[in-house]
């Protein structure tokens, strides 16, 4: 799942790690967030929504909400 | 949130990535050790330090959700080898029970108590060696994609 998190975490001058320690994961963990390979559980993407004041889905791009809309 | 006095340091949930290079050259060398001898004491040491590690990263819990997304992917791959091996041994089981069945057709007398007929299609030790192997090249290989 495509994320703005590096963005997000570069505007507040972070490193990988300094970020982990916030959301009390591993620096891989975040590094595989960044990178897309790894989507975070709920109760994670909560916690960073509410580290960057902001909501899931501005942070989470959602790919499958277009396919949802066309359904409907 | 609430304290946690025994809660995980960042370097806790670091280090059990790092931890995996060690199962993974133990087990490697544990294979050696199946098929050339070791030096006496060395080959302990080796199982000694696999077994550690499977059982710090299968039972522990103070670990973060991306690991144990790993692990499970690690879990699948390792018991899927067994299970394939199982396969293997149960099709040479069945070609062993129509042999018994053919003598049985031929002679009238069956003997299926016969237990060394059971073929491995790998000798149980060599399988749990590799099962480890699995394991542990699983999670680096999924970590270093990431």
């Amino acid at each position: 799942m495509k994320n703005n998190l590096k963005v997000l975490r570069a505007m507040r001058d972070w490193s990988q790690a300094e970020l982990a320690g916030h959301l009390d994961v591993s620096r891989q963990a975040i590094n595989a967030i960044e990178t897309g390979k790894y989507d975070p559980s709920l109760p994670l993407a909560f916690k960073i929504a509410r580290l960057f004041e902001q909501n899931i889905e501005d942070i989470f791009d959602d790919e499958f909400a277009g396919a949802t809309n066309e359904q409907k | 949130m609430p304290y946690n006095p025994i809660a995980p340091s960042q370097d806790e949930r670091s280090n059990i990535y790092f931890i995996q290079w060690f199962g993974l050259a133990a087990s490697i060398g544990m294979l050696i050790d199946y098929f050339a001898i070791l030096p006496t004491g060395f080959n302990q040491i080796l199982y000694t330090m696999t077994s550690a590690i499977l059982l710090v990263t299968l039972f522990s819990k103070r670990f973060d959700e991306h690991f144990y997304t790993l692990r499970d992917e690690a879990c699948r791959w390792a018991t899927g080898f067994i299970a394939l091996c199982m396969i293997v041994a149960s099709i040479f089981k069945i070609a062993d029970l129509s042999e018994h069945l053919g003598f049985w057709s031929v002679t009238g007398e069956l003997n299926l108590s016969d237990k060394d007929s059971f073929l491995f299609i790998l000798p149980p030790q060599l399988m749990m060696i590799l099962a480890c192997i699995i394991f542990f090249a699983t999670i680096q290989i999924k970590s270093l994609r990431a």
